[in-house]
């Protein structure tokens, strides 16, 4: 075995990843690593950590999936608000203010974040939708084992 | 009722037949050489190992530990072998790509 392996991508390895054949996959990595280099090997740990959170995901309790489902949707929620609600309210306003319906620079304003609220809103419900029928999906899949 | 057999993803079928190979020991690493080889594309070690777990899951593969050696760290190699049912399902497989691919002009030469 080489001592210039990289030791932290193998602590990580083997304490996130333990239930994973940890030793025979971690073996297979330490054994080639003279001849593909830390690169390759970086490489395959973080495959093998992505792999091993989506397969700790599918076997997890519902209370997890969901929890994880929620995550993923609120962190899409958060990135479609920030670019969104910019975009959204500025086009918005920008109509309505060339439409000659709004006459002052604080009608525009107040426009613009009412056309963002209603955004953050439709956001909202569609998360609270994905996130029900992903329950409902469980529930008739049953417990994952 | 009877429930539909599930078919193997491509990737499965490749572990698959890297395991059925009758040269060589088959492991995680050695299966990932050779898919490479074959395919001349690199393949996550980590995918490599799902699909052994899921083969192995399915009843196609079975697996043994070997002997911990120091050039991997005092780590033992973890060595698979075809089932009956595997070897089966293998000779199912690729029978059906290939009647699949019977007369398709397009696979022919190379062109888009």
């Amino acid at each position: 075995m080489s001592n210039g392996h990289p030791r932290l991508a193998t602590w990580i390895l083997t304490r996130c990843a333990p239930d994973y054949r940890g030793d025979s996959f971690i073996g297979d990595l330490l054994e080639q690593y003279e001849t593909r280099g830390s690169c390759w090997y970086w490489r395959q740990a973080l495959g093998a950590l992505r792999a091993c959170s989506v397969r700790r995901l599918l076997s997890a309790n519902d209370t997890t999936v969901l929890t994880a489902d929620y995550v993923g949707d609120l962190v899409t929620a958060v990135t479609l608000i920030l670019f969104g609600f910019n975009q959204v309210g500025f086009f918005a306003g920008l109509f309505l203010y060339s439409s000659r319906l709004l006459h002052s620079k604080s009608d525009h304003a107040v426009a613009e974040s009412a056309i963002g609220a209603a955004f953050l809103a439709s956001v909202i419900v569609v998360h609270l939708i994905r996130t029900r029928s992903a329950a409902t999906r469980l529930r008739e899949s049953g417990p994952a084992t | 009722m009877r429930r539909p057999r599930e078919y193997l993803g491509q990737l499965e079928l490749m572990v698959l037949l890297g395991v059925a190979r009758p040269d060589g020991e088959t492991y995680g690493v050695q299966i990932a050489k050779w898919i490479e080889e074959a395919s001349g594309r690199e393949v996550s070690l980590a995918s490599v190992y799902v699909a052994l777990e899921r083969l192995e899951e399915k009843g196609l593969i079975s697996s043994t530990l070997g002997e911990p050696t120091p050039q991997r760290g005092g780590r033992a190699r973890t060595y698979f072998k075809p089932t009956a049912a595997g070897l089966r399902e293998a000779r199912t497989a690729c029978n059906t790509i290939k009647h699949l691919s019977v007369g398709l002009a397009a696979l022919k030469g190379g062109a888009a």
